[in-house]
């Protein structure tokens, strides 16, 4: 019986889709957290400095990382991810 | 009484009713069946729709006045840790992803626990799962309902009793009447509500106080912890990396997310939704939690952090504006709790009474009883919300990490990993959802984490270790879930012989 399982084509493409999501999560993590802990970890507060009112550890890794990370997704979606069918594929 | 705010809330409260109510009649019937009518939309829903329901159903009263509240009291620390949610939008798209929704569609799925069913064919699963979604999802939607009627009754001097009537009328009735399609737009419109009420309070604090600047300075003097990590609220990276988990990557897995992942229209809607997720989010997120600390500032004495952005608003807008900003809270809790109340109905309707009190209940009699059962909930969790409970936050918390527990893994691994058995999930699902609330219980501060990181640990270990001791899931399963052709047909085959 095993011999007729065709996998599904786009699987291959999903699992691509998937994986790129993952990084983009891993990316969230390191830009966030690891911009934040980087600059103002255990840092009191005469040795931060301030941008635009906000401690410098906050503008970067939550304003800017905010913005840095709203554009990522475009180019994922323009490079990784394609347009597909969802209904069930036919036997064609 | 403040009438001047009450009246935009309630014109606003009405706007949304009437939206969710009338949803059903401008659409078109379409010859797919009630259930997957009723509790999905059809699988029908487009780019903005999709975006704005993903994250109004995941955003909270937490979001606008939880986490305002604690970065009140510990500072940009409490914020920066709440951008772990930033991402939530994209992750809950992108990592079920495609598959998820083009399995969902070629076996039928509606629900999540529809999903678990075919693929582990397991009655302890159903079960499992039909039992946590009752659970901790309507202890999520009590919590929101108490937080609802404290906002209104601390806002504009309506009692607890009758906001918490009037809001629950509101919002049970349209849920009840509209279905999935009824949440799902009014969840639109409570998310643009969320993004401009953050816009209006942000153009409205720069013109009238001295902006960030002179605020920051002020804290750098009176507080200056509130501008240092790990600061009062002990962010440590441990702490950090645990919300990540928690906040940002088990909403995956969150019955009344993931099913929205079943729900879209075509790959289109998809892509565009997850360009939008995390910049609307971010505004979310940021738009009200980084006043917290700025208000510490200006008001130092506020007793209650939780009122910490309603004195806010109050204080710098005038009645009829702070009416429109104060919308959002209350917008984020109706598009929560709508949703949930749909899942905890379809566990009732479709995972327990369709298949097992009464398979062959015709579509009329279903209809009937989706109806009636959402109401009835609704109005038992109303009931309930009546004598509230007095730890809200703690419970919403505890209930997130309690459902992630219990779906994380036999959803993911399910999904990816054609190893993954039956009893590889059911171990994951109890061992996830038993060790969550032990560890919660007993080591609440195990390794300064919260308890979603080792009962994930333990769930995906069981799952991994007890499915490559268990038999291979059968060819049957297999080719239904990763073979090519159309397999609709074939499993409606053998669920009838």
């Amino acid at each position: 019986v095993k011999e007729d399982f065709v996998e599904d084509s786009r699987y291959q493409q999903c699992n691509k889709e998937s994986f790129v999501t993952l990084l983009y999560f891993l990316l969230h993590m390191v830009v966030v957290g690891g911009i934040g802990l980087a600059i103002g970890y255990n840092k009191g507060v005469d040795q931060i400095k301030f941008i635009a009112g906000f401690p410098s550890w906050f503008f970067y890794s939550s304003i800017i990382g905010w913005i840095f990370l709203s554009l990522v997704p475009i180019f994922m979606i323009k490079y990784y991810f394609t347009d597909m069918s969802l209904e069930p594929e036919g036997d064609n | 009484m403040r009438w001047d705010i009450l009246i935009p809330i309630a014109v606003y409260l009405l706007v949304t009713f009437f939206a969710g109510i009338f949803s059903s009649r401008f659409l078109k019937p379409t010859n797919k069946g009630f259930k997957e009518e009723f509790f999905l939309g059809g699988r029908n829903l487009g780019p903005v729709v999709l975006a704005f329901t993903i994250l109004a159903t995941y955003a909270s009263a937490g979001t606008f006045i939880g986490t305002s509240g604690v970065a009140y009291e510990v500072g940009f620390g409490w914020v920066w840790l709440a951008m772990s949610q930033l991402t939530m939008g994209v992750i809950a798209l992108g990592i079920p992803g495609k598959k998820f929704a083009i399995v969902a569609r070629k076996i039928n799925a509606v629900t999540l626990t529809d999903f678990l069913y075919e693929r582990y064919s397991s009655h302890a699963i159903v079960i499992g799962s039909a039992l946590g979604i009752v659970v901790f999802i309507s202890a999520t939607m009590v919590a929101q309902f108490v937080a609802g009627a404290r906002i209104l009754q601390t806002i504009t001097g309506v009692s607890y009793y009758w906001g918490l009537l009037i809001f629950g009328f509101l919002v049970v009735t349209y849920t009840s009447y509209g279905g999935f399609r009824a949440v799902a737009l009014t969840d639109a419109i409570q998310g643009m509500a969320m993004a401009l009420g953050g816009v209006i309070l942000w153009g409205i604090f720069l013109a009238k106080t001295d902006g960030v600047s002179a605020l920051v300075s002020k804290l750098a003097i009176e507080n200056p912890d509130l501008l240092t990590i790990p600061g009062p609220g002990n962010v440590t990276p441990s702490l950090l990396f645990s919300y990540f988990i928690l906040l940002g990557l088990s909403p995956i897995c969150l019955p009344q997310v993931v099913n929205r992942s079943m729900a879209y229209k075509d790959s289109k809607s998809m892509h565009r939704a997850i360009v939008y997720s995390c910049f609307l989010m971010g505004l979310f997120t940021l738009g009200f939690a980084t006043l917290g600390p700025l208000t510490r500032a200006l008001y130092p004495d506020i007793s209650i952090p939780d009122n910490a952005l309603p004195t806010l608003i109050i204080n710098l807008a005038p009645g009829w504006l702070a009416g429109l900003i104060l919308a959002a809270p209350i917008a984020a809790i109706m598009s929560t709790i709508d949703s949930m109340l749909l899942v905890v109905s379809s566990a009732v309707v479709k995972d327990v009474y369709s298949r097992y009190i009464n398979p062959n209940a015709n579509e009329a009699k279903v209809s009937k009883l989706a109806y009636i059962t959402t109401l009835c909930i609704g109005t038992i969790v109303v009931i309930l919300a009546i004598s509230p409970p007095r730890t809200i936050q703690f419970l919403t918390f505890f209930t997130t990490g309690g459902l992630a527990s219990t779906f994380f893994a036999p959803t993911i691994f399910g999904l990816y990993w054609k190893r993954a058995t039956t009893w590889g999930a059911v171990a994951s699902m109890y061992v996830g959802a038993i060790s969550y609330a032990v560890i919660f219980k007993l080591f609440p501060n195990l390794f300064n984490m919260h308890a979603i990181v080792p009962a994930l640990i333990l769930s995906v270990g069981s799952m991994i270790i007890v499915s490559l001791l268990t038999p291979a899931p059968s060819f049957n399963t297999i080719y239904k879930f990763w073979g090519r052709g159309d397999v609709s047909q074939r499993t409606n085959m053998s669920l009838e012989l």
